[in-house]
């Protein structure tokens, strides 16, 4: 299956949990973060959808981010991950198991039950 | 090498946040947030962040009703509290006598007066603030 062929709705619900998890492992800025996304499968995330999350959990405590200088260029804003965001990942990561997992049973129970 | 039509948009997205009301620092980090991210991929920025004005609405959704009722309220307080204290004290100090809890006139009068020229100030404020605004959409 393609990249392109994921519904907008199922994105908006996984994009937050897939970005604090990229954020988990080190630190990014968002270009990085959207190739990260793509890398993953979950196809090309746009920039007006991708920095006001970023800025939101920013502003939720759950990132922070601090500008580093580039070669002439406007340099580049990167994303850490708090205590807090960590957290809310793992619980999210618990949460998302069980929900895939009730989710994937009521919408193919034939694959469910192999 | 960043689409033609970066600095156009950006400019758009600059007004539009301004329009917003978005502080400067706010404004500045988002508009070198999405410069930067237009000279990586070479985007064209229409595309990648959609129209500048729904953009900025995602950052600095406007506060143009609160603030409004906010003014009117404030305008009834600071101009019924001021002037009734202003003519109390002018009244008094007129007959020689005190005004509340035993104070002077020149007490009611002082206060009075504060109170009224920081309702003026607050109402030039916002008007300059709406013409500036004005300026920027047209």
């Amino acid at each position: 299956m393609g990249d392109a062929a994921w519904p907008s709705e199922w994105l908006r619900g996984v994009l937050g949990p897939a970005v604090l998890s990229i954020l988990s492992e080190r630190e990014a800025y968002g270009y990085l973060i959207a190739q990260r996304l793509e890398q993953g499968g979950l196809g090309h995330v746009k920039g007006g959808t991708l920095y006001p999350l970023l800025a939101r959990y920013e502003s939720a405590g759950l990132l922070e981010s601090s500008w580093q200088e580039g070669d002439g260029g406007p340099g580049r804003k990167f994303f850490t991950i708090t205590e807090a965001g960590a957290a809310e990942l793992s619980g999210l990561r618990e949460r998302w198991a069980a929900f895939s997992h009730r989710a994937g049973a009521l919408i193919n129970p034939e694959e469910a039950m192999r | 090498m960043t689409h033609p039509d970066t600095d156009a948009y950006l400019d758009e997205l600059r007004t539009a946040l301004e329009l917003r009301d978005a502080s400067d620092h706010q404004t500045a980090d988002i508009i070198r947030q999405t410069r930067s991210h237009l000279i990586d991929t070479g985007e064209d920025p229409y595309e990648a962040f959609g129209d500048p004005r729904d953009y900025a609405k995602q950052y600095a959704p406007h506060s143009t009703p609160v603030r409004f009722w906010a003014l009117i309220i404030g305008s009834v307080i600071l101009a019924t509290t001021g002037g009734w204290l202003l003519t109390n004290g002018i009244i008094n100090l007129v007959g020689g006598n005190t005004v509340l809890w035993g104070l002077p006139p020149v007490v009611g009068i002082i206060v009075g007066s504060l109170l009224i020229v920081t309702w003026m100030a607050a109402l030039v404020t916002v008007g300059v603030r709406h013409a500036r605004q004005r300026r920027i959409r047209n």
